[in-house]
């Protein structure tokens, strides 16, 4: 049986950081969680997961701040992201597509749709 | 402490009184301090005890939060199964995923509410005569978004207490629905009205539907209220306001709300406002210059290329940077004016030009070296350099 595809999912909210595991896991993904930008970087680093969700608004570290940073280092350039942004905050949807998000996802939402995207990028990218 | 006929002492000696009333103070404030400390405690203490109670019951909740079709039933019935206690435990963790969640997930958990009680309470709660508990109240009905909710909380727009109006104006934000965004506008005037801002953000987050309001509001006799909406507009994208935000701009009695029209016809990007944000450049205000220009940039219409630029030339600097900014977003056009701008030692063309190489510098250090697999092709033939070109880095004119 081949390995789950793994992937990383960071929110400084408890209750989306679990909903958004448990609905990936459901799909058959391996899902580890951070709370925080910092942590998130290190899981990634460490685990090489094939996609990232992340968050816009984490302390330590805000989910674009992240993604710059995993651009910025030729290991992790081509990870797939996702963001996942409040409604209020849609002019951080620009910003993380300029800073290289893949696509981005709007809070509220709905974790099919989540789970919609997810399987998208990672198809669109190959991982 | 006594003298002659047992009076206390102090009565007649104001520096003892004065301890004594320093001393009563302190033993009050040390008490208060004391039982405020002690609430405190004794509410995280109950908090960490639900939350203890709730844990093992976080994957029914999270199984309830992603559940579909088919499952609906299935992720419903534990909850519905729960002992009265349990469930006092547990509700506020249910209500506190609805404003994460949307579509048939944010409605699954909103008949696991109905069902136990939740919003039956929580609709009696809105009539209490306790502020607190109307809050409450509006604060459940508002996170379900259900119609039923709807009047009650129109109704509490007008509540007399403000932190209600406030609450109810945010849960009005939830509901899809032109009524509320009618009311919403509406509640910004008068003796109780609304802080314009709380009111923004629910009407944005109605969207689309509020679009129609939003254009009436346009029209409305009240500043405040073609003020909100004028903002609104531009940020929700109602493009069927054109025309409104054009009247404003070129004719608002309130000479101020003239600036937010042209910002908000620059954030709508629509060609037909062109023509009014030109004649915005040409007012004497310099608010409604740099908004026009603003607009313009927002529109990169090329017509208005050489409108901006002699704004450009403006000595008042805020005026003429806005201009030159407007001009970075006109396009190969409007950079083009710029450099021209630059070349004849225009100073604030000189700076837009020193931040765009600053920012475009930054980026391309933060860019990744590209994996190539394949030789780089041959760069294309490097053009004559023109008699006088720009050095990027400076924003300067070279010789």
């Amino acid at each position: 049986m081949a390995p789950a595809t793994r992937l990383v999912v960071a929110d400084d909210d408890r209750d989306i950081r679990e909903l958004v595991a448990f609905k990936l896991e459901q799909g058959g993904y391996q899902v580890a969680q951070a709370a925080d930008g910092v942590e998130a970087l290190a899981m990634i680093t460490a685990e090489r997961p094939a996609l990232a969700v992340l968050d816009v608004m984490m302390p330590g570290l805000t989910g674009l701040d992240l993604t710059r940073r995993l651009r910025a280092d030729p290991e992790t350039a081509g990870l797939p992201i996702i963001l996942l942004t409040a409604r209020a905050q849609e002019s951080d949807v620009e910003a993380g597509f300029a800073a290289g998000i893949d696509d981005y996802v709007v809070k509220p939402f709905s974790p099919r749709e989540l789970m919609s995207r997810v399987q998208a990028v990672l198809a669109r990218t190959g991982t | 402490v006594t003298a002659g006929l047992g009076e206390p002492s102090f009565i007649h000696d104001p520096a003892g009184l004065l301890s004594i009333s320093l001393l009563v103070i302190a033993v009050v404030v040390m008490l208060v301090v004391l039982v405020t400390i002690g609430e405190r405690a004794r509410r995280r203490r109950a908090e960490a005890r639900r939350e203890a109670r709730v844990e093992p019951l976080r994957p029914q909740l999270m199984a309830l939060a992603v559940a579909e079709d088919d499952e609906l039933e299935q992720a419903i019935a534990p909850l519905l199964a729960l002992d009265e206690p349990t469930w006092r435990a547990v509700a506020p963790s249910v209500v506190a995923l609805l404003p994460k969640l949307r579509g048939d997930t944010h409605d699954c958990v909103v008949s696991v509410l109905t069902r136990r009680g939740v919003l039956a309470r929580a609709e009696r709660d809105t009539r209490h005569r306790s502020a607190l508990r109307r809050a409450h109240g509006a604060h459940l009905l508002g996170v379900t978004g259900v119609d039923v909710a709807l009047p009650r909380l129109l109704h509490l727009l007008d509540d007399e207490d403000a932190q209600v109006r406030q609450i109810a104006a945010r849960g009005l934000g939830s509901f899809a629905d032109p009524v509320a965004a009618d009311a919403l506008l509406g509640a910004v005037v008068g003796r109780r009205g609304l802080p314009p801002r709380v009111v923004a953000d629910a009407v944005l987050r109605i969207g689309a539907v509020a679009h129609p309001a939003i254009v009436r509001a346009l029209t409305s006799p009240e500043p405040v209220r073609r003020s909100v909406a004028a903002d609104i507009a531009g940020l929700t994208g109602a493009h069927a306001a054109t025309e409104a935000l054009i009247q404003m701009l070129t004719g608002d009695p309130v000479r101020a709300l003239r600036p937010r029209a042209a910002r908000a016809l620059g954030r709508l990007g629509m060609p037909a406002a062109a023509p009014a944000l030109r004649q915005g450049l040409t007012s004497s205000d310099p608010a409604l210059v740099i908004a026009s220009a603003e607009g313009l940039g927002g529109l990169g219409d090329p017509a208005s290329v050489a409108a901006v630029a002699d704004v450009a030339r403006r000595p008042a600097l805020e005026v003429a940077r806005a201009a030159c900014r407007s001009l970075t977003e006109h396009g190969p056009a409007g950079m083009a004016a710029l450099l021209t701008l630059a070349v004849q030692d225009v100073p604030m063309a000189h700076e837009t030009i020193r931040a765009i190489a600053l920012r475009e510098g930054a980026r391309i250090e933060r860019r990744p070296a590209p994996r190539r697999t394949a030789p780089r092709p041959a760069a294309p033939p490097v053009p004559a350099p023109a008699a006088r070109t720009l050095d990027l880095r400076t924003g300067t004119g070279a010789p």
